[in-house]
This record gives C-alpha cells, sequence and structure tokens, in this order.
C-alpha cells in the first residue's frame, strides 16, 4: 500500500511516502492507523491527535471507516489552510 | 477552465491573457490575489501540497461553481514551496456575462481554498515554526453557501 504524509505529519514521521506490506485483516483507515501506531512510536505520536486528521483514499477525502485495498494510495494530513 | 498547481510565481497581464484567449466574451471578470502577509518577523512561509489531490479537487469546486453561477471562464492558480512576505500565493480569475456572477464564484472558490484545498501553511520565524490552524471562521464562510 502506498502511504503519503503532509505537514507536521509528515515531519513527525520523517517521511512523506513509503510503500508497505499491510497485515490480512486490516480493511479500513481506522485499522490502518491502529496498525501503524502499534509498529512504531513515530507513528504513535503522529496519530496521537486523531480527530484532527483527515484522510483521503486515492485522493478522495473520506472518514476512518473508508474500506481500504493493497491497491491504495492512502493519505493522512491536518486540517487543510490553503488560500 | 485551468487549474494550476506550481511552485512557480504568475504575472498577472500573462495570466489575463491566457484567461481571455480561452474565452473572451465577458462582461464581468473578476481577479482575486492572496499574498503572504507580512506579519511582524515572518521570514518565509512553507506550503506543503498534495499536488494530485488539489488539482482534483480544484477541478470538482470550480464545476460545483459553474453549476452555481454562470461562468464563462475560470483559471486558479495555487502555489506551494517557499514563499517570502509579499509573495503572491494564490489567483483566482473569474469571468461571466454579468459581475454578480463572476464576484460571487470568486468568492466562493476562494472559500473552498481556504479550508478544503489539500495546501499547509507553516510561518518560518527567526525563532520558531509555526503550522497555521485552519480556521473556524473560515469553516463557517465556506458552508454559508448553499448546497455545499
Amino acid at each position: 500500500m502506498n502511504l503519503k504524509y503532509f505537514a507536521w505529519i509528515a515531519e513527525i514521521i520523517d517521511k512523506r511516502e513509503e510503500s508497505l506490506e499491510i497485515p490480512s485483516g486490516i480493511e479500513t483507515i481506522g485499522q490502518l492507523i491502529d496498525y501503524l501506531s502499534s509498529i512504531d512510536e513515530a507513528y504513535k505520536k503522529a496519530f496521537e491527535k486523531r480527530k484532527s486528521i483527515k484522510f483521503a483514499v486515492n485522493q478522495v477525502l473520506v472518514n476512518e471507516n473508508e474500506l481500504i485495498s493493497k491497491a491504495d494510495e492512502v493519505a493522512f494530513f491536518p486540517p487543510m489552510t490553503g488560500g | 477552465m485551468d487549474i494550476n498547481i506550481t511552485k512557480d510565481d504568475f504575472d498577472l497581464t500573462e495570466e489575463l491573457e491566457i484567461f481571455n484567449k480561452n474565452s473572451s466574451d465577458h462582461g464581468a471578470v473578476s481577479i482575486f490575489i492572496g499574498k503572504v502577509r507580512p506579519e511582524n518577523g515572518l521570514q518565509s512561509m512553507q506550503i506543503d501540497c498534495y499536488p494530485e489531490m488539489a488539482q482534483k479537487e480544484i477541478k470538482n469546486m470550480a464545476e460545483i461553481a459553474c453549476s452555481k453561477w454562470t461562468l464563462n471562464n475560470i483559471r486558479v492558480l495555487h502555489r506551494y514551496g517557499s514563499l517570502k512576505p509579499n509573495d503572491n500565493i494564490v489567483l483566482v480569475i473569474t469571468g461571466s456575462s454579468h459581475r454578480s456572477d463572476s464576484m460571487s464564484a470568486n468568492q466562493f472558490i476562494m472559500d473552498f481554498l481556504k479550508s478544503s484545498a489539500p495546501f499547509w501553511k507553516k510561518e518560518i520565524y527567526p525563532d520558531k515554526e509555526i503550522w497555521v490552524e485552519q480556521k473556524e471562521s473560515d469553516l463557517r464562510k465556506l458552508y454559508q453557501w448553499e448546497n455545499f
């Protein structure tokens, strides 16, 4: 699965993008966050403020219950501040 | 309709020429330029961006604008990367037969860009760096639009 991180989330994880093998049984964004938080302190720290994080699957904004698959591009970012 | 997500600065005269070339039968053209506010001590502003998603989201929003108002053309340019105080950040040009359409659509697109397009601003000062937080007032401006 291709994962992307932006803004302060990318700074905490110290990566902007990575390709990860995700174990079977992880079917939603919420489960993916739980899994990532369990494998490394940096993810745990980045996802601490879970309610202030937004997610996109294949560049479309979704919620935590969105189903995901291996071929998806999943992005994590804070609320947007453009313009 | 043209959406451009870029690190490069823009020249308004050139942008208007392109805008008019694509559709010149406007009775009204509205232009908005957003710039880096020269806050006290601000050295630079770093703008992070998810370009692929920004392109899609802004296009969707421009299509919604076209369904809400009678528009002849829309051009949106949003910069990312490292910008200095007074640098241009964003340009929105909307054209229509009558001014109310181009002005309303322009404001609608800007309200969308402020809180729903995937860009993130970080202010760099000599002694600190601050990620700008989303403002409740910006969200309220977006949600006040009917049917959004």
